[in-house]
């Protein structure tokens, strides 16, 4: 340090009038020296600098407890008053709870498509305006860096003017979203300007920027506020003929987006199967009913009981025709939101059973969409 | 999704699509007289459920009068259903005033889903 600098420090300390400038800056180039030290070799508290606000309470403090700022502390660890944190201040990789069913693209229970309309990827839904087309399969060539599929989705254009959309959408039915939210998506397409990303906030989407259409992945992101009701949708919304991929959405609580995690496979498939599930179909007679009939006429039958409670009375499919011995083929009857029954009736006097016949055919599918 | 009706074509055929059937979607056309209520036990027809068969596999979807699978087309058979053929319970007879077999499927709707399931216009 300089003697006019030092002086410097002199005048501003003591107040002298017209000189409390601020010290010129300086270029220190070797790997030793800082352009500003202070050093107290006291062993014990090495208190090296202590500043004050007007009130004399402390503005910067340092010593050997750390660096105080008055309200935080570094030390090591961080210590930040309480409720000072909020959402919009977490980076993107401070993983939280995602609000969406299968936001990874892994689920695919209702085969790999390609769909064209309504359901696909477990809960994300195709939804086409006009004479657009949409087209959504799973990929295991174009996905995401850590991924194991995405959502390959080929978009023409139609009269729909920029109508069409890939959705996941919260029913009220189940939520309570008059918040804010974040989105975040994993998009990848080779045009330009043709897809984007964002939320609806109770009457309109809120639309982020358009995809550069580089063919890289780009992470996009959108906040919005649901102002009216409680529902909402995330959404990718196609305003030009192209292919894009979309994988690891991840939605949250707050103004500030968060990247995807996975959640463990075990929760995902739970939530998954809160809508959609099959039961059988895994082998022959994997689902079994058997009785006796005294006569024909009779009916036999037992209890489907779900892996997850529905939200609402579900559709049940009887998928296929099932192996029968000495009855009709079966029927659903009595359906409710965590379980429903089947039955047959017997032709004849003797044992009833009813079963399963493997994969191809011969299950049941549940499904209730709120 | 199940074997649904994608198209209400007319009073004698409606466009039906089974979307996760087994090695791919298809679908078909259907006389909506095949179109049934659920039996009980003891044969008698259940208002609350409807049973669609697809034309192609045999596959049977039985759809609660909420929607179940597809809300808005569910409900939307319900009420052509009702309308022509009026209801099992005695209420809604099939020469009926098309309001009043809506309205009672949306006595359906909300008893079985609570009142915010309820999607037609």
């Amino acid at each position: 340090m300089q003697a006019h600098q030092v002086q410097q420090i002199i005048d501003a300390l003591s107040g002298t009038p017209g000189l409390g400038v601020p010290l010129s800056p300086t270029q220190v180039s070797d790997s030793v020296n800082y352009a500003l030290s202070v050093e107290n070799i006291d062993p014990t508290n090495s208190r090296a600098l202590n500043v004050t606000k007007a009130d004399g309470t402390t503005l910067i403090r340092a010593d050997v407890n750390g660096v105080n700022l008055g309200n935080t502390t570094f030390n090591g660890t961080v210590a930040m008053p309480g409720g000072s944190i909020s959402s919009g201040m977490l980076g993107p990789d401070v993983a939280r709870q995602n609000l969406l069913v299968n936001g990874g693209f892994e689920t695919w229970r209702r085969g790999n498509g390609p769909f064209t309309t309504s359901y696909s990827a477990d809960r994300w839904v195709i939804g086409t305006a006009g004479t657009d087309t949409l087209s959504v399969a799973a990929d295991t060539t174009h996905q995401d860096a850590g991924s194991n599929r995405c959502a390959a989705c080929t978009f023409g254009l139609g009269s729909g003017a920029g109508g069409t959309s890939f959705y996941q959408y919260l029913s009220s039915a189940e939520w309570n979203l008059a918040t804010t939210l974040s989105v975040s998506f994993r998009v990848r397409t080779s045009t330009a300007n043709a897809v984007r990303i964002g939320g609806y906030n109770g009457s309109a989407y809120v639309w982020g920027a358009y995809h550069p259409g580089d063919g890289a992945y780009h992470t996009l992101t959108q906040t919005w506020t649901v102002t009216t009701g409680t529902a909402s949708y995330v959404a990718v919304n196609f305003v030009a003929s192209c292919t894009a991929y979309i994988d690891n959405v991840c939605l949250v609580y707050g103004s500030g987006p968060a990247n995807f995690y996975a959640a463990p496979p075990a929760d995902e498939l739970a939530r998954a199967q809160r809508y959609y599930q099959t039961l059988g179909g895994g082998g022959t007679a994997d689902l079994y009913f058997t009785g006796y009939a005294s006569a024909g006429g009779q009916n036999n039958g037992g209890t489907l009981f779900y892996l997850s409670q529905k939200p609402v009375v579900p559709t049940v499919t009887k998928v296929g025709t099932w192996n029968v011995a000495n009855c009709g083929q079966p029927v659903v009857y009595g359906i409710g939101q965590q379980s429903a029954s089947m039955y047959a009736t017997s032709t004849a006097v003797g044992n009833v059973a009813f079963y399963s016949a493997g994969s191809a055919a011969g299950y049941v599918t549940i499904e209730a969409n709120p | 999704m199940s074997v649904f009706v994608s198209d209400f074509t007319s009073s004698s055929v409606w466009e039906v699509t089974h979307d996760d059937a087994p090695g791919g979607a298809h679908g078909g056309t259907i006389d909506p007289a095949t179109v049934v209520h659920l039996s009980g036990l003891d044969g008698t027809p259940d208002h609350n459920f409807l049973v669609v068969t697809c034309p192609v596999c045999g596959s049977a979807s039985t759809h609660p009068a909420g929607g179940g699978a597809q809300p808005q087309s569910v409900q939307q058979m319900f009420v052509n259903h009702v309308d022509a053929n009026g209801c099992p319970c005695g209420q809604i007879a099939a020469t009926d005033a098309s309001a009043l077999g809506e309205s009672h499927v949306r006595l359906l709707v909300n008893r079985q889903d609570g009142p915010g399931r309820w999607q037609l216009a």
